[in-house]
């Protein structure tokens, strides 16, 4: 496949899925955020996201050889540029990001005495889930922020090429 | 041969090259953005009005075939170069995007851009003119 052209709306693709798994997660915790009783046993725990940027190689980089097909010139002295040198072909990654859904296991449970409630402990303290709804409310803004970045980078990057084309009408 | 004298002109050259410059910073643009809160990232950017102009100064091919490809002959225009960027990650940020001077190098780079493809075309249009 050799579609260079569209490889950056890829990165933006691949944010936009990003920054959507994190404000899902985000609105787990907040659903979850009294739940004191769940499968695994005890309160809920509070599911973070990480982001990593993955390297892809383009799928229009020519590998070596590869590009004979289009320009092969040939190197009679030391000194002579090769075919990919002189068209700059160094740059051929593509930053994409992953995200990463991990439990919380660091922020402990926040504890609230309240002997009545069917999940208190011995010692009348109900164990409530690590989920703090200000840190939440944070990340939710932040997330939609970074996603409508993406979404003008995207918007953008779609003229641009309307932009090309029309030069054949 | 035809070829070469309706589209091979370095002005055309440069326009194509300009175009293809835009593309490439948007896609490295998008990264930036796409990346923007991932920890340890770092930002790229894209070199090519420098280039150019480094071009012209410096590039000068020896002919002793005439076989050769001369510099100016081929009417080659650099490719754009991708480089990490120089901004210096910020105190407690995460790292060195920062959002809204990418989303100002996009949307300068979509005019920029908007105006070569007009140019372009308008160039293709008196081409086509003069043939009817």
């Amino acid at each position: 496949m050799k579609i260079n052209y569209l490889s950056g709306m890829n990165s933006s693709a691949s944010a936009l899925s990003a920054y959507r798994q994190w404000m899902n997660t985000i609105s787990e915790n907040l659903a979850n955020a009294q739940t004191t009783r769940t499968a695994e046993g005890g309160p809920y725990r509070r599911q973070q996201v990480s982001f990593e940027a993955v390297e892809t190689r383009q799928a229009s980089a020519a590998k070596p050889g590869e590009n004979a097909s289009t320009l092969a010139p040939s190197r009679t002295h030391d000194q002579h540029m090769t075919a990919g040198q002189s068209a700059g072909l160094g740059s051929a990654t593509q930053s994409q990001v992953q995200v990463r859904i991990s439990q919380d296991n660091e922020t402990p449970f926040t504890q609230i005495y309240d002997p009545s409630h069917p999940d208190a402990g011995d010692d009348g303290f109900v164990q409530y889930p690590n989920v703090n709804p200000v840190t939440e409310m944070v990340n939710l803004i932040l997330a939609s922020r970074a996603y409508e970045a993406n979404v003008a980078a995207l918007a953008t990057d779609k003229r641009m090429q309307e932009m090309a084309l029309s030069i054949g009408k | 041969m035809i070829r070469n004298v309706l589209f091979g002109s370095r002005a055309m050259n440069l326009l194509k090259g300009g175009m293809d410059a835009g593309q490439t910073r948007m896609r490295v643009i998008s990264e930036n953005i796409a990346n923007v809160t991932t920890p340890g990232f770092e930002a790229k950017e894209v070199l090519f009005e420098e280039q150019i102009s480094k071009a012209r100064q410096s590039i000068e091919l020896a002919q002793t075939s005439a076989g050769h490809r001369g510099a100016e002959k081929s009417g080659d225009v650099p490719a754009p170069q991708v480089q990490p960027s120089e901004a210096q990650t910020p105190e407690g940020a995460i790292n060195n995007v920062d959002l809204e001077q990418e989303l100002v190098r996009m949307k300068q780079n979509e005019i920029h851009f908007q105006a070569l493809s007009q140019l372009l075309a308008r160039k293709y249009k008196g081409i086509q003119d003069a043939i009817r």
